[in-house]
């Protein structure tokens, strides 16, 4: 993440940069849609059906978020995003139908022919 | 469970794969036409000023903390001035009907032809060529109730829910390769259906007809009812009370500076005398 959100005079008011945030929020928009691509291809290349997928979506989306809070310093993400949980919750439903696509394609690909 | 159908590996190169292709290359011949079709948005002069009047009212309203009380009363009054400030002044109403504005008819129409045909089209197509043989097993168990939806043109009550059939992965990939488009094709991609109806939906949502001056009347009374504090009010003390220690220097040399600026001053008007 290469922009940073300035704090302002740190008493109450902090001033984000509308810019940067929506620069971080872009970037992090394109790693979940590879994430979503990704793992979809991983669960059909494991043969993984039904309940499992759905775990393994949920278990991708969470260690997508780990890892990003990780590059973003764990002590310091607040410089870059407003609110954790919306890192975490924000584009899934849109990424599910990605990561179902890829899930069924592969898992046709290699299982079924 | 690998496969307890047997499908023909000729439907995967000649079915499956031609339709993923199909999707993506037609998503992106959607993008690329509709940048063709749709012409520059010509800008009304008039309403470019009255929504950046909007958006100078508001930043006074969000920033009104940082300037001095005059500075903010004088520029409250060049907006709120009964009859002739920037929020007051009197505007026509604006007759935004939907039906009767032909640009926005015409951007709505180029919206559905753009979006909505092609897939209507060339669903219908894959429909009719694909027909009576199922496609792919989707990896995760659907109830019965699926089986008419995703089955169409096989007529097995046997057969499981999860088989389905070439329409139906055609929808798959609509809806799956969205946000792909959003990678391949960068922000603002004309692929993206999603968009173009909440774009839609919201464009029905503003054209607010007779009724142009209300966002006026309402920035109007919230700088009205604005309770105005300087935040840097007393701030010389707050620095000088702070830093004692450094107080008598910083005081010091700042009387430094002022006499030298004077000394400065003075020998400028000695120059220009001259």
């Amino acid at each position: 993440m290469s922009s940073k959100s300035r704090n302002g005079n740190n008493r109450k008011v902090v001033a984000y940069s509308d810019l940067a945030i929506r620069n971080n929020l872009s970037v992090v928009e394109y790693c979940r849609t590879s994430m979503a691509a990704l793992s979809g291809c991983t669960a059909g290349v494991l043969g993984l059906t039904g309940l499992y997928g759905a775990v393994f979506y949920i278990f991708a989306v969470t260690s997508l978020w780990f890892m990003i809070l990780f590059k973003a310093g764990l002590s310091n993400w607040k410089n870059y995003f407003i609110s954790r949980k919306a890192l975490l919750t924000n584009g899934f439903f849109g990424q599910l139908f990605t990561y179902i696509l890829c899930w069924t394609f592969i898992y046709g690909m290699v299982h079924v022919y | 469970m690998s496969a307890d159908l047997v499908v023909d590996s000729q439907i995967r190169s000649w079915v499956f794969l031609p339709i993923v292709v199909i999707t993506f290359l037609v998503g992106i011949l959607r993008h690329y036409i509709s940048l063709l079709i749709s012409g520059q948005k010509k800008l009304d002069q008039n309403q470019l000023r009255d929504s950046q009047i909007l958006v100078r009212a508001r930043v006074l309203r969000e920033n009104a903390k940082f300037i001095p009380k005059a500075a903010f009363i004088l520029r409250k009054q060049a907006f709120n001035k009964d009859g002739d400030g920037y929020l007051t002044r009197r505007r026509p109403p604006s007759t935004q009907n939907l039906m009767t504005d032909p640009t926005l008819m015409t951007d709505m129409l180029k919206g559905n032809l753009t979006n909505v045909l092609p897939m209507i089209i060339i669903g219908g197509w894959i429909n009719w060529m694909f027909s009576g043989f199922i496609t792919t097993k989707v990896p995760f168990p659907l109830t019965l109730r699926f089986k008419s939806m995703l089955q169409r043109g096989i007529e097995l009550t046997h057969l499981d829910a999860s088989w389905v059939s070439s329409a139906s992965w055609y929808f798959l990939n609509v809806f799956g390769l969205r946000s792909i488009y959003t990678l391949v094709l960068g922000e603002n991609n004309a692929a993206d259906q999603n968009k173009q109806m909440e774009e839609q939906m919201s464009g029905a949502a503003i054209t607010m007809p007779n009724d142009a001056n209300a966002p006026f009347k309402a920035e109007w009374e919230a700088l009205e009812i604005l309770d105005h504090h300087w935040v840097l009010e007393g701030v010389e003390g707050r620095l000088l009370r702070d830093n004692k220690k450094c107080a008598r220097k910083k005081w010091h040399s700042m009387h430094v500076i002022v006499i030298t600026q004077a000394q400065t001053k003075r020998s400028k008007n000695a120059l220009s005398s001259v």
